[in-house]
């Protein structure tokens, strides 16, 4: 017998597949539990707010509940992110850069944060 | 993409390699729950992977052993009484069933990380924390190894 041919055997092999009673009580676990985490997006005026006051640790907790990614977007739709992105800056520059990765794709202006002079 | 969609596209496939190396439907059903429930609590984790599907059997595969690890089962034995496949009544298919049974564990991974997952040997050895070529070898081995029990046994 030639390794094709008993690649070919193999492959027509059924695999026992998951009990539909189970898979189906997993699945609306799952669905529960995802809709039970979906955290309150951030609020963009609250994270500027918070960048320019000496509260910054509020933003990173902000960032923690809301998820990093939705801060990002978050950010990204303020009108003046650039004054976030300073507050971060002299605050804590730790997380922006992380946000000035993560924002480059989203807000290309976003990029000359470093710049900006408090 | 939600851990709802990841469920859909990759629930099946992920209890089947779970069941190849695992005794009992329940311990490979406990495995793929806690892999999908620790996804949901902790979403970010896949973000932080390159490729989600090697990433998703990794995590089961640490969930197996983790099952293990807490003596929920005795696994990784040469030739266990494995459930793998469904029941045929060919009588090649339950030999060749049985002889895939009958390999060591490490080699049989392989031959359902490949055979039955689609996954390429660089995919394999990320999952299985071994070099490319021991993935291939290990394959090539299996293969070598059922050519030749079914040429005796036929």
């Amino acid at each position: 017998m030639k390794e094709r041919e008993l690649e070919g055997k193999l492959k027509k092999l059924a695999l026992r597949k998951m009990r539909p009673g189970f898979k189906d009580s997993l699945l609306a676990e799952i669905r529960k539990r995802e809709k039970m985490s979906v955290k309150p997006s951030l609020n963009p005026t609250l994270a500027l707010n918070c960048a320019l006051s000496l509260s910054v640790v509020a933003v990173i907790s902000l960032a923690r509940l809301t998820s990093s990614v939705n801060l990002v977007q978050e950010i990204s739709r303020t009108p003046d992110p650039i004054i976030v992105a300073a507050g971060l800056e002299f605050y804590h520059p730790q997380t922006l850069n992380f946000l000035a990765q993560s924002l480059t794709v989203e807000s290309p202006g976003f990029k000359s944060q470093s710049e900006v002079q408090l | 993409m939600s851990v709802e969609a990841l469920y859909e596209q990759y629930a099946e496939s992920l209890y089947s390699y779970a069941l190849s190396l695992l005794k009992s439907i329940e311990a490979a059903e406990e495995v793929v729950q806690n892999s999908f429930l620790k996804l949901v609590r902790s979403p970010e984790i896949l973000k932080r992977a390159k490729n989600a599907k090697p990433y998703l059997y990794a995590m089961v595969r640490n969930e197996v052993y983790d099952y293990i690890r807490r003596g929920g089962e005795e696994l990784l034995v040469d030739c266990y009484e494995g459930i793998v496949f469904e029941e045929s009544s060919r009588e090649d298919e339950i030999l060749l069933q049985q002889l895939v049974k009958e390999l060591p564990v490490e080699q049989r991974e392989v031959i359902v990380l490949k055979i039955y997952q689609g996954l390429t040997f660089r995919e394999i050895a990320e999952i299985v924390s071994i070099p490319l070529n021991t993935a291939a070898s290990r394959y090539r081995y299996a293969i070598s190894s059922l050519r030749q029990k079914m040429e005796v046994r036929a």
